[in-house]
């Protein structure tokens, strides 16, 4: 019988961890074959300029600074933004990302087909769930035979990546150069700079987001029983906070996926004035876990703990549930994303209560989002090539209020949706069942800027628009947003749990607001450190030109 | 030995007693059945009765089968239940063909090279493979979008097979050699003297297999682009995705039932094919493993 003895199993771990160590150091003797991906000493091509189209009057205006234009209902009359032709009847692949369920196949489906007709090509979309596209995108890359068109969301050592593998957009985009895609030109100066060079090229297609940031969503009936004013003073706030608490009611909760990054303590940061992200002092980088006003927000969010006001649950619960926890009027505040403002939770809120985004209690300031999704890169191709996918590209990019955007995201008329006095648009049931336009997932290709536009809700939308309008002015970007970081791409995941891990232990309680400074030293040592000095390069090299 | 003399244990339980133990049963049963019981029932409430609990129902007020319609009205459903149940089934067919041939090789221990061999599976079973070797595996033998790239892959479970051979060893000598003395050659003693004593190990590491191929969304994610050749679990994955996606992405989709309704939709749905294997095999199952676990 053949037995294993314990000088086996040791051999069997050795050249096991000969076979996995080997690799790494393949790789370490091959470092810099990619290029520098930085902007650092490089000659930095100018941005696209921003040619606005004319398109639908709005209910209020938005502005350069990213106010998003109001719509309270979907307009009369559309434009056209797209006239030529499109594409050459090729075949077009792309691999994106979805949060819908995969597409029904393009034989099968009128969306699909009457898209393929609009744009000249025979789409080949490949649509990934979120939750696996890490894994997709790195099988895909690391099989070398890549799809025409690919989000770069999550690439392995992206900027690396796209330097070396995909087409350099820069001649197509740069300056006027963009006018030739109108949609493209339409995106804001700001969008394209959220998107960042690498290797001072342009190498990408923003998916633009609003730049309004995520909140605290507050059930404002529940506050104003408890005489809550608009806008609060921090005593105030954690006095509404415990007011509304008691009875099987909290004041506000968390969640389990909200302890990553700056998630949970979102809000108290932003009211503290705490930088977004990051601080830049003198050309210096200070992360904003290390500046004093975060420290104050932490105390406040730990203060808001102890007085009972965060539901039990809100280290371990999910944050759908969580959600469930706001609809219901279980806890009464709670984060949201901006575009969480949406048909879908007004709808589940109906008139049971008013909820609107909290201003930043005190003077604080909002902060800014990254005000893109992602980008869209190309596999390197002739410059016909590239000129036809940046067509289709424009297309996909039409504005609100065009005929194009009506296609891309509401569908056919009469097949996918009708029009309706009240809301505007209405999906029919083949829209709501085997041909969801969210499906089709071509908005993470290329997308327009973002109204403000919650159909049949145009109140809401009101509401969304006057707080937006109102903190936006005094909003904070975080400045590293478009810089490279090789330790940053590297290590985001670990440094983000660090952050996440250490709010959950000083807020609840695992630990005292004078170990916060052993968390910033962890995470220092964890490549933050490192990041500050990267970014404070790339920033240099940036305000250089 | 008379009533009086007998040990506690054997005299006959009294009513209070017997009570007690019904009690202590049923206590046991309802914790078993309450958390299956209440994915059922939160699978079968509407969004409203979601939200009003807090996610999970235990009663639902309004009785509702509008996540189920919506997991089937995208009409992909009955064609990727098919595609399941082909991997599933030549799937498992050929995995417990392979692991069969190769423990029983590796169980008789005059095996020319059986033992580099044996070396070689279980490094695979310390050191499995990662991701994107793999990926590059399939795709440089021309699976990429074929049905193949479903089940080739993980065709031998290094597990399976160190649990059949075990098995295998178990099965007496002497009975092997009886066989070969009245003229039987190896494919003879293990077509009718191997495989009919070892029953119990088949019937589970089949159902080892059939359970691993039918649960599988994630080889169609990466292996697959054409959503048409996609099996239930990766479509259940995508509608698990797109259930919670309003929530785990805040600013993305939104959803149009409750994602804890589609998650325990989704559960029951993933379930209910090894329900329904499950007792035909269940008593092969703790013969089949102890003996598999004991023999290395």
């Amino acid at each position: 019988m053949n037995a294993f003895d314990r000088r086996s199993l040791f051999k069997l771990v050795g050249l096991g961890a000969t076979a996995v160590a080997v690799p790494s150091l393949m790789s370490a003797c091959s470092t810099g074959s990619v290029g520098d991906a930085g902007n650092l000493g490089k000659d930095l091509v100018p941005w696209p300029n921003y040619h606005p189209l004319a398109g639908p009057a709005a209910d209020a205006p938005g502005d350069a600074s990213g106010l998003q234009p109001l719509f309270k209902s979907y307009p009369q009359k559309l434009t056209q933004s797209v006239n030529d032709k499109v594409g050459d009847g090729s075949d077009v692949s792309a691999v994106i990302l979805t949060y819908g369920n995969p597409p029904t196949p393009a034989e099968q489906n009128k969306l699909w087909q009457e898209l393929n007709k609009a744009l000249g090509v025979n789409l080949k979309l490949t649509v990934v769930p979120a939750a696996d596209w890490g894994a997709k995108i790195a099988t895909v890359t690391a099989g070398g035979d890549l799809p025409d068109i690919m989000m770069s969301n999550d690439i392995p050592r992206m900027a690396e990546f796209v330097q070396a593998q995909c087409a350099d957009l820069s001649e197509f985009l740069s300056g006027d150069a963009v006018k030739a895609y109108p949609n493209l030109a339409n995106l804001p100066s700001v969008t394209w700079q959220r998107m960042g060079r690498i290797g001072g090229k342009i190498y990408g297609i923003p998916v633009p987001r609003p730049v309004a940031g995520s909140g605290l969503i507050i059930n404002r009936t529940a506050f104003d029983a408890v005489g809550a004013p608009e806008k609060f003073t921090r005593d105030e706030f954690l006095a509404a906070l415990k007011a509304v608490s008691g009875n099987g009611k909290w004041g506000a909760g968390t969640a389990s996926e909200e302890l990553i990054a700056y998630g949970a303590s979102y809000y108290y940061a932003m009211s503290e004035s705490a930088p977004n992200g990051w601080k830049v002092d003198g050309g210096k980088f200070t992360p904003t876990l290390a500046a004093p006003e975060f420290k104050q927000a932490l105390e406040t969010f730990r203060k808001a703990v102890e007085q009972g006001s965060y539901h039990p649950d809100s280290l371990s619960i999910k944050s759908s549930d969580q959600t469930a926890n706001w609809l219901n009027g279980t806890i009464a505040a709670k984060f949201l994303g901006f575009g969480g403002v949406n048909l879908d939770t007004a709808t589940r809120i109906g008139n049971r209560f008013k909820w609107e985004f909290a201003f930043p209690y005190g003077n604080g300031k909002a902060w800014q989002s990254g005000g893109i999704f992602g980008f869209t890169v190309f596999k390197k191709a002739p410059a016909d090539r590239i000129k036809l996918l940046l067509r289709v590209v424009n297309y996909l990019a039409a504005p609100f209020g065009t005929k194009e955007y009506e296609l891309t995201h509401y569908g056919i008329e009469g097949v996918h949706f009708t029009r309706d006095a009240a809301i505007g648009i209405k999906p029919t049931e083949l829209a709501l069942t085997k041909e969801k336009p969210l499906d089709l997932s071509v908005r993470y290709i290329a997308d327009g800027p973002w109204p403000i536009f919650i159909p049949g809700f145009p109140d809401q939308a009101q509401n969304l628009y006057d707080y937006t309008k109102a903190t936006l002015p005094t909003s904070l970007p975080d400045p590293s947003i478009g810089l490279r970081s090789a330790s940053l791409g590297k290590n985001i995941g670990t440094l983000n749990k660090i952050v996440g891990d250490g709010i959950g232990a000083v807020a609840f309680g695992r630990k005292s607001l004078s170990e916060w400074d052993t968390v910033v030293s962890e995470w220092n040592k964890a490549g933050g450190a490192t990041a500050a000095e990267e970014l404070a390069a790339e920033y240099a090299a940036a305000q250089a030109k | 030995m008379s009533i009086s003399n007998r040990p506690v244990w054997m005299g006959r339980p009294s009513l209070l007693t017997k009570a007690a133990k019904g009690f202590a049963v049923a206590v046991i049963v309802a914790m078993m059945v309450f958390p299956m019981w209440v994915v059922v029932a939160t699978s079968l409430a509407d969004t409203e009765d979601v939200v009003a609990n807090g996610g999970y129902v235990v009663w639902p007020q309004r009785w509702s089968f509008t996540t189920y319609e919506r997991l089937f009205s995208t009409g992909m459903v009955p064609r990727a239940l098919a595609v399941s149940l082909g991997v599933t089934l030549v799937g498992t067919a050929l995995s417990l063909f392979v692991t069969i041939g190769l423990a029983y090789a590796l169980s008789r221990p005059q095996v020319f090279g059986g033992r580099p061999v044996l070396l070689m599976v279980l490094f695979t079973f310390l050191f499995p493979s990662g991701m994107i070797p793999l990926y590059l595996i399939v795709k440089g033998t021309g699976l990429i979008n074929t049905f193949g790239a479903l089940f080739l892959p993980g065709l031998l479970s290094a597990f399976n097979l160190i649990v059949m051979r075990g098995f295998f060893q178990s099965v007496p000598a002497d009975l092997i050699e009886a066989a070969r003395i009245d003229g039987a050659g190896e494919l003879r003693v293990l077509l009718r003297i191997v495989l009919p004593l070892s029953k119990a190990v088949i019937a589970v590491i089949g159902l080892f297999y059939a359970v691993g191929y039918w649960n599988n969304f994630f080889n169609a994610i990466l292996y697959l682009d054409d959503p048409a050749k996609y099996p239930v679990a990766t479509l259940l994955r995508y509608f698990l995705n797109a259930g919670v996606s309003v929530n785990a992405a805040e600013s993305e989709a939104s959803a149009v039932v409750a994602p804890q309704s589609v998650q325990m939709a989704v559960v029951v749905l993933a379930t209910i094919p090894i329900l329904v294997v499950y007792p035909f095999v269940q008593r092969f199952f703790v013969k089949g493993v102890l003996t598999g676990a004991v023999k290395a």
